[in-house]
Parts: structure tokens; C-alpha cells; sequence
């Protein structure tokens, strides 16, 4: 059958018309987006360094339940400060722990040591772990008190591992006994010490095959926190333990 | 009672007490659990350069995202192994902040290359929700991670 011009006119406009009411799909509107969930619902108890602190308050004595404590001679604690004879900091290595020790004598209600133990290897920082002890003492105001803490770092490395120490020292007069009490005549020192290390490690072991991996005699450093899956309740803090070994992967 | 609720009623009674059983499968399902590897867009305020976390079915290695490299994503399955071997699939959640590590032997080249592909892939993965985390990133790690 013949064809026109006016008809193939008409048609062409037809076409044209239609395409242009309803424009070529696109790839962003009708391609799906693939389904990949980006949620991973985690729940895990949110916990901060001070969490793995080792904190130990102890009070000796029974604090008056109001009034500013008097020396013997009825002068005004108050207006003397505390004292700080002696603050130090020691370190070392026990069997299965690097250790840094905070001690020092006092003259005062509190007296408070907050001592870390820095673990490197071979000049490496591995890890640290703090220690807080605070004592106070209501009993007998006029003898020199001791207080330490005691901050170790777990580990069974017998060779290459060394540990630093520091320590804040602080001690200070107390009103009575409420929470947040007033606090005065307070002093404060520091002391570091270290490094003690352990002997050497041998020469390091070279990887011959590249398609595996393995640490060698490397380490890692790991606090392991135990929690109520449901509740998130920390159950147990087990402090820092820096294991040998490595392993292979694979 | 109909007849195709009558032919299914054993099945669904046998799903509804399976959710009550105890896990007694719990070791071989630990050869099969899922590893996650995530970035958190802000890590928690430990001082760790990595985390490994542990729940019934899954574990997850949390790395910081200026500190994702080969070496830190290796370190971390190894840890993962070591608590693998250790229990296998635990009954209350674990928490395993990394503090540090040393390494003394290389990587294999193939190894350090899956290692950094496994990172370039969850970088381009969209940010979305952890949880207790907040937003960040995470994928399946594609491998089988030992528990020996």
C-alpha cells in the first residue's frame, strides 16, 4: 500500500509526540539498588579507659559525722597542709607480671597514688595499665601513713619486654563525712621510673613463604571485658595480658 | 482441622521448639561463624587500636579508621584465633581491646594483598548503623578464620 506524505507526517508527529510524553527510562530509576544491608545492629557495653582502671578506696577508722577534726594540740588542721615525705615509683619483672609500684609516706586524712605501668617491646608501645589507691584514715591524725599502688601488666614474654613507671601523689585534710566533703592543705607529687627490661630476644625469624603470615615471636597486648549479652552488664574486666607467639593465619 | 495445616503443624511445632533447645550444635556452628570487619566513624574511648568482638553467632574485628591497615586487620585475626581457641563460641559477650602489638616476621605478599583489598572494600562500602557504635562501615570478611 501506498504511502502518503501528509499520513507519513502525521505519523512522524505521532511518534514524536509519544516519545516525548513519556521520556526513556533511566538507569537510576529503574535499576534497582542492590541490597546490601549497611546496619550492623551491635550492642556492646560503651566503656572508657577509667572502666579499666584498678581502683581501691579504703577507709580506716570511723570519720566524725560533722566538725573539723583538731590536732592534738587543738590547732586547726586546716591551716597546715598536708605532707608528703616520701613518693616514689619502682619497677620490674616478676614471674608472668611487669610491674610498677607507686608508694609514698604521709601526714594527712587522704593520701592517694595513681600509678601506670607502660609496657613496650623493643621500643614499641604495647600498652599501659593504671592503678588508683587512695586510703583514708580518721584514727590517729599525728603518725606517718604509707600508701602504694600497684600496677602490673600480665604477660608470659621472657625476653625484649620492657616497663616504665609513673605516679601522681597526692594528700590532703578532709571535713566530715558526706560526699564531696570539703578538702584542704592538699599536696601533690610526682615520681617516675624505669625502664627495667628483660634480656634481649634472639634474632628474628625471616617469613619464607609469602603466600602465609605468621607473627613470628611478636606479641599482642589485650584486656578481655565479659559482658551480658542481653543486659550488657560488664561481668568481669581481666586486666591487660600481653602474650607471646603470634600464630600463623591460614 | 484443614489439611494442609494438618501436613504443616509438625513442621512448625519442630521450628518453635527448635528456638527453645539448647545450642547443642554450638561447635560446629563455630567453624561456620560469621567475621564482620567494621570501622566505627568514631571509635570508643579505650585505649586500643583495635577490638575484637564476640557474641553467640558472630565476631567482629573493629579497627580505627587511621589505623586500618594490613598489619592491624592481621594482628586482629589472630587475636580472634587465639580466642577461638580459647572458647569457641561464647555464651556472654566478649570484648577484646587491642592495646598494642609487635610484629617480628613479615607478611607475605599475597597476604598483605588480601589484607589491604578486604580494607579497600570496606572503604567504598556506604556508612551505615553499628549499634553501640554508631555509624561506620563493615562487611563479611570473606574468609574462614581458624579457631586451632
Amino acid at each position: 500500500m501506498p504511502c502518503s506524505t501528509p499520513r507519513l507526517v502525521v505519523g512522524t508527529l505521532v511518534l514524536v509526540l509519544v516519545a516525548c510524553e513519556r521520556p526513556a527510562p533511566t538507569a537510576v530509576s529503574h535499576v534497582p539498588h542492590p541490597t546490601v544491608p549497611t546496619d550492623l545492629t551491635l550492642a556492646a557495653p560503651l566503656l572508657t579507659q577509667d572502666d579499666l582502671t584498678a581502683v581501691s578506696i579504703v577507709t580506716h577508722g570511723e570519720r566524725p559525722s560533722s566538725g573539723l577534726m583538731l590536732s592534738e594540740g587543738g590547732e586547726d588542721e586546716g591551716l597546715v597542709p598536708a605532707t608528703i615525705y616520701t613518693a616514689t615509683t619502682r619497677v620490674g619483672f616478676q614471674e608472668g607480671l611487669a610491674y610498677a609500684e607507686g608508694s609514698m609516706e604521709y601526714a594527712g586524712h587522704v593520701g592517694r597514688v595513681e600509678t601506670t605501668a607502660n609496657v613496650a617491646f623493643e621500643n614499641q608501645h604495647l600498652g599501659e595499665s593504671t592503678a588508683i589507691e587512695q586510703e583514708s584514715s580518721w584514727a590517729s591524725l599525728d603518725t606517718r601513713r604509707h600508701v602504694f599502688a600497684f600496677a602490673y601488666v600480665r604477660t608470659d614474654k621472657t625476653c625484649g619486654l620492657s616497663v616504665f613507671g609513673a605516679s601522681e601523689h597526692a594528700a590532703w585534710w578532709e571535713l566530715f563525712q558526706v560526699k564531696n566533703a570539703p578538702t584542704f592543705g592538699r599536696v601533690e607529687a610526682s615520681s617516675q621510673a624505669g625502664p627495667a627490661s628483660q634480656p634481649a630476644c634472639g634474632k628474628h625469624v625471616t617469613n619464607e613463604n609469602p603466600d602465609t603470615w605468621s607473627t613470628g615471636d611478636g606479641l599482642t597486648c589485650t584486656y578481655l571485658i565479659t559482658y551480658d549479652l542481653d543486659t550488657l552488664e560488664v561481668l568481669q574486666v581481666e586486666l591487660l595480658y600481653c602474650s607471646s607467639g603470634g600464630g600463623v593465619l591460614f | 482441622m484443614h489439611a494442609p495445616l494438618k501436613q504443616f503443624l509438625p513442621i512448625f511445632l519442630l521450628a518453635a521448639l527448635a528456638g527453645f533447645l539448647p545450642d547443642s550444635t554450638a561447635a560446629q556452628d563455630a567453624a561456620s561463624r560469621t567475621v564482620f570487619v567494621a570501622i566505627p566513624e568514631s571509635f570508643p574511648a579505650i585505649d586500643a587500636r583495635a577490638i575484637i568482638l564476640r557474641e553467640r553467632d558472630r565476631d567482629v574485628v573493629m579497627l580505627r579508621a587511621d589505623d586500618a591497615t594490613a598489619e592491624s586487620l592481621a594482628m586482629s585475626l589472630i587475636v580472634l584465633r587465639r580466642a577461638r581457641a580459647r572458647e569457641r563460641a561464647p555464651t556472654n559477650g566478649e570484648m577484646i581491646p587491642i592495646t598494642g602489638y609487635a610484629l617480628t616476621m613479615g607478611m607475605g605478599a599475597s597476604y598483605r594483598a588480601l589484607m589491604n583489598r578486604t580494607l579497600e572494600a570496606l572503604g567504598e562500602r556506604p556508612v551505615g548503623d553499628l549499634g553501640s557504635f554508631g555509624p561506620g562501615r563493615f562487611l563479611r570478611f570473606q574468609l574462614q578464620v581458624g579457631d586451632g
